[in-house]
């Protein structure tokens, strides 16, 4: 096997991003069609009004804020993996970081658009955003919806910084080697970096710092968007257990999100020498870990329900595991929490078509949790008569699926243009006895 | 250190021959060095003693400043239009903490990456010397300006260390 050393990093990496191959667009049009049905279903709905949803009393929240929280609890994987990691220094996050991160600002863009689809009136949307007007009317700060909004924001620009940021010294490689009016694109984006010692400097300082923001981050804005749910007397919402029960889960998503995407991209790619067997267990053994926690979430749910003798806590928490959406909370159980622990086998963790089987599963498993922690509470309160069912209709069904083609979209054309694997810090990573180079 | 002015430019392979470079010169008293690498080098930067970076300070200010705003916004918010909601305090500091939170690690941030640019003298229009693309590739440059009478010394010091290539630079 070809050591491997600086010139084999930057041809390994930079031939990922030559001229695509018409498979490649091929393969593309699948999201892309998504995204043309899921655009129309959208525009439709803006037509027509939000009654073509299937949402109604009493489940005013259906898919279109599953989705939210979905999509916002992939992108926390990213910056696990890109800004903890980086702190903790675990050096195996090298190879596969920036693939999250770019997970990372993707997702949080598609869980951007879905408080935009829920609005009865999207063209109202600025109302949220602090701005002076002429009625003095100011937004509710004590609201969790008004910290969704700052929480979203702040992790999309904060991601993108950090993002940005990590691939100017890579932009900068990429310009060397580009001709024509490639060469004047990431000349622009590069910012005229050389890689002076001084800017290694002053950039290697400014990387810890940002990563130090990022750390908090990742805790805190699942913290509030599960607050969405906490904040409100709701049976089965009302919990103390919720922020480190959706940070846990954003985590466990995120990380098999992150496989799903690994496994296809080191094969398309030919980087088994970078993304190795060696990344892929360590992702599947913190998966085990985040699990067990969801596991242990689930329990201590049920635990507390039953132990605080209230009649319409345990009739709720009944009601998820017998009742009519008793399908999805059990494959909510099954796959979340017990699928995972097939990772304690060593050949589990190591068999490619068995993580990304696993790393699948609870994918749909973890959609499912805030399917029933949704739709079970809000169909199933305080009031019986005031009892009733959802269905997602085929409009929220179309623009779901547009939702996964405007993710997948942006990452397949972002790791053509960008490097998915960091090349300045493979090679600062290299053993030092290693030589740099045999050649140009 | 400036690559306007004339001075000896040695192309080394490895990082640790490179240090190597650095040391040898700075011993020989010539200490207006910059070294030009592909990936950042721990052993390169403790060779060079630059010291602590300041955009520290950016992010200390722009965290400070964020959480002043986070906490003056939505105060001032309550105040100017209340919500009188049966006797819960208008200017309540735990949802405002949140608020607070949020803009004192977005304003901490950007400063953070603000300051990267500024002390990094980025974006820059003109290269200071026409960029070699050996070295975002597989090359490590170095650079010593001094005076004409030091090229040979400054040479020879690079040689010693292991340079591949060793040339001099004049403007």
């Amino acid at each position: 096997m070809e050591t491997l050393d600086y010139v084999r990093v930057n041809r390994d990496v930079l031939r990922t991003i030559e001229r695509p191959t018409k498979r490649y667009f091929l393969w593309l049009l699948i999201p892309f069609f998504a995204l043309i049905i899921g655009f129309s279903a959208w525009f439709y709905q803006v037509q027509m009004g939000l009654g073509v949803a299937g949402i109604s009393h009493p489940v005013m929240w259906g898919i279109y804020v599953v989705n939210f929280v979905f999509w916002v609890g992939i992108a926390h994987s990213g910056t696990l993996i890109s800004a903890i990691l980086f702190l903790v220094r675990a050096r195996w996050r090298t190879a596969v970081y920036r693939a999250a991160e770019i997970m990372t600002l993707f997702a949080i863009m598609t869980a951007g658009l879905f408080p935009l689809i829920h609005l009865g009136r999207p063209w109202y949307f600025y109302w949220i955003l602090p701005y002076p007007n002429q009625r003095w009317q100011w937004p509710n700060f004590k609201s969790p919806l008004t910290w969704d909004v700052f929480a979203i924001m702040t992790y999309l620009i904060i991601s993108f910084t950090f993002l940005y940021m990590g691939l100017i010294p890579d932009i900068a490689t990429i310009r060397d080697r580009a001709k024509g009016s490639w060469r004047k694109f990431y000349g622009i984006l590069s910012l005229g970096w050389q890689g002076t010692d001084e800017q290694w400097r002053h950039f290697s300082s400014a990387y810890l710092f940002l990563a130090a923001f990022a750390t908090p981050l990742v805790v805190s804005v699942h913290s509030v968007v599960s607050w969405d749910f906490a904040m409100a007397v709701v049976p089965g919402w009302h919990s103390t257990i919720f922020a480190p029960y959706f940070v846990g889960g954003a985590i466990h998503s995120g990380l098999a999100m992150v496989i799903t995407l690994m496994v296809p991209m080191r094969r398309i790619f030919g980087l088994y020498d970078y993304i190795t067997e060696k990344h892929l267990e360590s992702l599947a053994k913190v998966i085990v870990f985040t699990g067990l926690i969801m596991g242990y979430s689930y329990l201590t749910e049920h635990f507390i329900a039953w132990y605080s003798a209230n009649p319409v806590e345990m009739e709720t928490f009944k009601y998820r595991a017998i009742g009519d959406y008793w399908p999805e909370f059990w494959i909510m159980i099954v796959f979340n929490s017990l699928v995972p622990l097939a990772f304690f086998f060593k050949k589990m963790r190591t068999n490619v078509v068995s993580l990304l089987v696993i790393s699948i599963l609870i994918n749909v498993g973890m959609w499912f949790e805030r399917f029933v922690i949704i739709v079970t509470s809000l169909g199933h309160e305080f009031m019986p008569h005031a009892w009733g069912l959802y269905r997602p209709s085929p409009i929220e069904l179309s623009i779901m699926a547009g939702a996964f083609g405007f993710f997948l979209l942006l990452f397949a054309a972002f790791i053509k243009i960008f490097p998915a694997v960091s090349i300045c810090e493979m090679k600062e990573h290299l053993p030092l006895h290693i030589e740099v180079s045999k050649g140009k | 250190m400036s690559m306007r002015s004339s001075g000896v430019l040695g192309i080394f392979n490895h990082p640790m021959t490179a240090k190597k470079g650095v040391k040898r010169l700075r011993d020989l008293g010539l200490a207006e060095i910059t070294v030009l690498s592909p990936c950042a080098s721990h052993e390169i930067e403790e060779a060079i003693g630059a010291g602590v970076s300041r955009v520290r300070w950016f992010t200390l200010t722009g965290a400070i400043i964020g959480g002043i705003f986070g906490f003056g916004l939505s105060i001032y918010t309550s105040v100017v239009w209340s919500q009188i909601v049966s006797g819960k305090p208008v200017v309540s500091i735990p949802p405002f903490i949140i608020i607070a939170f949020e803009m004192t690690v977005l304003f901490g941030g950007l400063a953070t990456f603000l300051g990267m640019l500024l002390c990094a003298r980025l974006p820059q229009l003109r290269f200071e010397r026409t960029a070699d693309e050996r070295f975002t590739g597989s090359k490590i440059g170095l650079f010593v300006a001094c005076a004409a009478e030091n090229f040979s010394k400054a040479q020879e010091a690079m040689r010693d260390a292991g340079a591949e290539e060793v040339s001099v630079e004049t403007n």
